[in-house]
């Protein structure tokens, strides 16, 4: 029989001071859960010391990207991936992958490099953006800590690419550049075996590391996600002017670059900003580089908006190509024809698409067969 | 943020809650000088501040000086020069009389009613009870759409509106006497209807200014703005009642029994005509319509017809030029609206972006035409798997081009069902589609359907939304699928279609694929999924392939496709994320049943999860909201407590059962209101007439309409629908006029004043706000209806025996 009385004894301050007691306990005990995986040198197993960071009186401050988060003792970095431990900035993205897949090379999408092979796809968590419609939320907005992880450290992951086939490894999903030295390290490996190195990324990086990084890589696909530094804090929180100096410095790096471009209604579908960011690529020696306009589809915070109407991809592809742009792509439809090389010479088609799968028409180390021109990309 | 001067926001706060405070005032519940008091110092803060603010940047500008920190500086001069002249402007309205003495004006005659007050005083409770759950619903409706809500915000909403009105007649049962009652309530009321349909045209405006385009707001930021905009509505609803009752002294029954009967008519009205035939922005005006003829009632003419007449001019005025189409364009920024309009399910908008036709419900994209690779792959994926299939069962998305895609077959018969006939109208009148004689439009529910259905079919696609709420997760369960499988043929397939487990698998979609796959997997042999731009379950008795490159070349099918065709479709690649989907899915088994609608769990946590890992938060208030009233109300109030607890509880439980089970909810939605407050009527007046009868006898049948569910959802398979439909009929009468009853008894019992009755009713009004909140998002999802309705059976039977 329960006793109402005793439960009526209980006061008003008594009941707030247990409960503020049991709100205490709680967050105590999750603090220490995730201090419990700390080890004596570094933060936890899958961690290494960062490679670009400058002790500072207000803590470290990490140099890896334009934030240069200032990170004191304990605390997290804003791509969730970098903590002040022991005096030191270690990244907590080491060994732990918690997306590895098998992808076509297309997927990225990279049409011009090694058409047709299949790349070893991995990712961490964490991201050094806050993209609204960000594909891969759930791990490019979370911590290491909170995922679920493989351990798969680098020699593992060229080991692997290589077993199944694969003639590249591609950092990718959520924001390699956060995963720098994992990235790095396992790059230097596969260079090694002879395995390609694949950047899919939104290109917010500081130039010392992607200068370093540079070396490495062989080629890479670049989110130019606006034109707009107002839309870029807005839409994904960077800036763009530390996008298109990695453009810049890639090429010059000769690095094989391709730009993707995601059209979203009403944020960056605007035909005055397109035409301004193609002329930009065209008079910064882009013009041979391969842009992929991509059609959006409600996801994570941007629910609220259709998908692109096709016409606006199709009208975007006729202002690149009015600016001088010699391969436009539309990915995400079903246009006939959006994935197709086309001689920007002779205007015959050189390597037909569809979906995943790649047919090579008539191109021969580079060389359209239909007229001999050069198409610019990295074919074998 | 778009509007860098919040303008319209700032406005509108002073002004409203400016009047909202002369209302308070007026009732006596503060007095006019603290009111006036509070008004100055606000001035003077905004008036410092921006003189101030203005000063510095003088002094920046003159010499030169380049602080960094400017733009802030400026920005709040400006918002602070807003706030300052909103209220600026109320002052010059207290001194008007200074200005007035120069300038003539002519008073009209005073006006006198012709009836007894006490007549007077119940028509204004049942305009109160008109007017509250009309804008309730208009309201939740429009702020669904503008915040684009789920079930967990719509019932936030809910319980936030109960939680108000109760604060709201706590501070009405405060009212000092000697107050002009009917004055200031007939001001209270058309306050309420004022800052309604200000908040339904404006709403979107007020979003567009502090969020950006077409973003998803975090729930906190939605239920603050709910609160701050509900409040002009909510609040006066409960204190008019307050003043109310005051005034009727012994008589407070009748009060309640008629606001009761003003919810009743207002419910049966709005669902039943309606939103049938305006969307909300006309619908709120015909509400103001109706409630203007009945407050009209006591005066003579021309003034009774005077606002009558005006607001219907506003209705034709607002038509003819568009205002609530333009109202919209705001919410939906860039699209060209094309249409707006309600449904039983909520509003649907539909937009044009070039040839592109998008329809929106409840402010999130359903489908839009065009999508040429979903089309093809919910199809095709599925019907190439046979190598004839002659009949196709289609639940919704005929008109987002899947009857399109079946039409490339040979098919005897297609019964396309849609649940929604708003959608299904506004799809025919802007696709335009011609379907093929074998097609057959059916408007209704599905289960429904298949249950007066004989047919067996060869293929079933279930083009539904997702299992994020209670009502679409009906298409995913246990029970359906087995329904489902007596409608169809040996080697039938049945095809859903996910968002995509993507390239990492959260918990909450590990969760929700798994059980999902899990509950497929109970009722047939074999599922598999195929990755495209959505991930494809199917599942049959039969063999399911997914080498679909393969197996579209052998059918030779999909030669006028343009993506769906052997060479798009990469077989390997198809292999490797079909693997991995296995792999994710291996882990939780857990059924979907219509009792334990686990999916739904899962959805809202990872909904949460998107505005950080705050699960703690969502169980923390659910568990706060239940346990701090019962500390801080009167002891003698703690039982009406648990009864709106446990009758909200249980006309949510019931609501949600005959949803289940009959797919009815929307359309009996106004029937089952309506049995609701005539149940709250007649249990008040029933009061005076049965004071024999033993009050424990009146709570034996509150808990039994909770036994009553128990022993429906253990029996419901075996029950005809029209049975089922008459025993939640009954249930919810039973229990409605228990709490009536209760009412008055707990009022009576408490010792009467004229402050108890309102006292009482806002006991009743935050236990109700507890009881949605806690059921809906806490119990059900979590331990699923049954042992819901077990726990609150047997807590609110100890609880209300033992207190006596």
């Amino acid at each position: 029989m329960v006793n109402v009385d005793a439960m009526k004894k209980i006061s008003r301050r008594e009941f707030l001071k247990r409960s503020l007691l049991a709100t205490g306990g709680l967050m105590a005990m999750r603090y220490l859960s995730l201090s419990a995986l700390a080890l004596d040198d570094k933060p936890w197993k899958w961690s290494r010391e960062a490679m670009f960071y400058t002790p500072t009186p207000r803590g470290m401050r990490c140099n890896l990207c334009p934030n240069e988060c200032n990170i004191r003792p304990g605390e997290t970095s804003q791509c969730r991936n970098r903590v002040n431990y022991n005096g030191k900035l270690y990244t907590i993205a080491f060994g732990n992958p918690c997306a590895v897949h098998i992808d076509p090379i297309e997927k990225k999408p990279l049409y011009h490099y090694l058409p047709g092979t299949k790349s070893f796809s991995i990712a961490t968590a964490g991201c050094n953006f806050g993209c609204l419609n960000c594909q891969n939320w759930e791990i490019s907005q979370s911590s290491p800590r909170e995922t679920n992880n493989a351990e798969l450290f680098p020699d593992q992951v060229v080991d692997q690419a290589i077993r199944n086939g694969c003639k590249s490894i591609a950092y990718t999903y959520s924001e390699p550049i956060t995963f720098y030295e994992y990235m790095y390290e396992t790059a230097g490996i596969a260079q090694k075996k002879g395995i390609g190195n694949v950047l899919v990324s939104n290109g917010y990086i500081n130039e010392e590391p992607l200068r370093t990084l540079a070396t490495r890589i062989d080629a890479a696909n670049i989110d130019l996600k606006s034109f707009s530094n107002d839309i870029y804090l807005k839409l994904n929180a960077g800036t763009l002017e530390p996008v298109l100096n990695t453009l810049r410095v890639l090429r010059e790096m000769n690095v094989w670059v391709e730009i993707t471009n995601l059209v979203i209604p009403t944020w960056t579908d605007d035909y005055t900003m397109i035409r301004k960011m193609c002329q930009w690529l065209a008079s910064n020696g882009f013009t041979e580089v391969p842009l992929h306009f991509s059609r959006f589809f409600p996801l994570y915070k941007l629910t609220q908006l259709p998908q692109t109407p096709t016409s606006t991809l199709i009208k975007a592809k006729e202002i690149a190509q009015n600016c001088g742009l010699k391969y436009v792509y539309i990915g995400n439809s079903a246009l006939p024809g959006a994935g197709d090389t086309i001689c920007p010479s002779c205007g015959k088609v050189v390597v037909e698409r569809r979906g995943f799968n790649v047919s090579i028409v008539n191109l021969k180390n580079g060389i359209c067969g239909w007229c001999g021109a050069s198409i610019n990309g990295r074919w074998s | 943020m778009n509007s860098p001067y919040f303008l319209v926001p700032i406005s509108l706060a002073i002004t409203l809650y400016y009047l909202l405070g002369s209302l308070l005032a007026q009732a006596g519940i503060m007095s006019i000088s603290t009111h006036r008091k509070f008004w100055n110092f606000i001035l003077l803060f905004v008036f410092l501040g921006c003189a101030v603010l203005g000063i510095l940047l003088t002094i920046n500008i003159n010499y030169k000086l380049g602080w960094d920190f400017v733009k802030v500086m400026l920005s709040w001069h400006v918002q602070l020069g807003i706030a300052m002249s909103a209220v600026a402007f109320i002052h010059t309205l207290w001194h008007r009389s200074y200005f007035s003495k120069y300038l003539s004006f002519k008073v009209l005659p005073a006006h006198r009613e012709n009836i007894e007050p006490k007549h007077l005083l119940l028509l204004l409770a049942f305009a109160l009870g008109l007017l509250s759950v009309s804008l309730q619903v208009l309201l939740i409706r429009q702020f669904t759409k503008v915040f684009q809500g789920n079930e967990f915000l719509v019932t936030w909403i809910i319980g936030i509106w109960m939680l108000i009105s109760g604060v709201g007649a706590l501070a009405g049962s405060k009212s000092s006497n000697g107050i002009n009652i009917k004055k200031v309530t007939t001001k209270a009321l058309w306050f309420m209807f004022g800052s309604a349909v200000l908040f339904i045209f404006i709403s979107g405006e007020i979003r567009q200014t502090f969020f950006p385009s077409g973003v998803l707001i975090a729930p906190y930021f939605v239920i603050l703005m709910v609160i701050l905009m509900i409040t002009p509505t909510a609040f006066p609803s409960g204190m008019v009642y307050a003043l109310l009752t005051k005034q009727a002294k012994s008589q407070y029954p009748t009060i309640y029994a008629n606001e009761a009967l003003g919810s009743l008519a207002g419910g049966l009205l709005l669902s039943l005509v309606i939103i049938w035939v305006f969307n909300t922005y006309l619908a709120v005006i015909a509400i103001g319509f109706v409630a203007s003829l009945v407050l009209a009632i006591p005066h003579k003419r021309p003034v009774k017809l005077l606002l009558p007449l005006t607001l219907l001019l506003i209705g034709i005025g607002i038509k003819v030029f568009n205002i609530d189409v333009y109202a919209e364009t705001i919410i939906l920024p860039g699209q060209k609206v094309l249409s707006v309009s309600n449904s039983p399910y909520g509003s649907i908008t539909v937009t044009g972006s070039d040839e592109q036709i998008n329809f929106f419900g409840n402010g999130a994209m359903l489908f839009g035409t065009q999508n040429t690779i979903y089309c093809e792959e919910t199809v095709h994926y599925a019907m190439a798997q046979r190598n004839t299939p002659q009949k196709v069962l289609l639940v919704s998305g005929g008109y987002a081009g899947l009857v399109d895609e079946l039409s490339k077959y040979k098919l005897l018969k297609v019964d396309y069902v849609e649940p929604n006939p708003h959608l299904l109208s506004e799809s025919k009148r802007f696709c335009k589609q011609s379907f093929p004689e074998y097609v057959k439009v059916i408007k209704g529910d599905i289960r429904n359907f298949l249950r007066k259905s004989t047919e067996r079919y060869d293929m079933a696609i279930i083009a539904t939304p997702e299992p994020t709420s209670l009502e679409q997760n009906r298409y995913y369960t246990l029970d359906f699928l087995k329904h489902l499988k007596k409608h169809l043929t040996k080697s039938a397939v049945v095809c859903y279609n996910l968002a995509g487990i993507g390239n990492y698998a959260s918990d909450p979609k590990q969760k929700t694929y798994s059980s999902i796959a899990f509950t497929l997997k109970r009722v047939f042999s074999n599922v598999e999924v195929i990755t495209g731009e959505r991930d494809y379950l199917l599942a049959s008795d039969s063999t399911i392939r997914i080498d679909m490159a393969r197996l579209l070349s052998e059918r030779n099918v999909c030669q006028a496709n343009l993506y769906v065709r052997p060479d798009y479709i990469n077989d390997e690649h198809i292999a490797l994320r079909n693997q991995f989907f296995h792999e994710q899915i291996a882990f939780t088994q857990k059924l979907n049943t219509d009792n334990h609608p686990w999916p739904v769990l899962q959805n809202t946590l990872g909904y949460l999860s998107m505005f950080g890992n705050r699960t703690w938060v969502l169980l923390t208030i659910g568990f706060l909201l239940l346990l701090i009233p019962l500390f801080f109300l009167q002891k003698q109030l703690q039982p009406m407590y648990i009864v709106g607890f446990t009758g909200s509880a249980v006309q949510t439980l019931y609501l949600l059962t005959l949803q289940i089970c009959a797919g009815l909810l929307y359309g009996a939605l106004g029937a089952m209101i309506a049995l609701f407050m005539g149940g709250l009527a007649a249990g008040s007046m029933s009061h005076g007439k049965l004071q024999s009868l033993n009050t424990n006898r009146i709570k034996t049948l509150l808990v039994a309409t909770l036994v009553i569910l128990i022993a429906l959802w253990l029996t419901m398979a075996y029950i005809a629908l029209w049975l089922l439909i008459a025993i939640l009929s009954i249930g919810t009468l039973m229990a409605s006029f228990a709490v009536g009853y209760l009412y008055v008894n707990i009022t009576e019992s408490s010792g009467y004043s004229g402050k108890q009755p309102a006292k009482t009713y806002a006991a009743d009004l935050l236990g109700s706000a507890a009881g949605i909140v806690v059921v809906t998002l806490l119990l059900i999802p979590s331990i699923g209806f049954i042992a819901t309705t077990t726990v609150l059976a047997l807590g609110a039977g100890i609880y209300l025996f033992l207190n006596g």
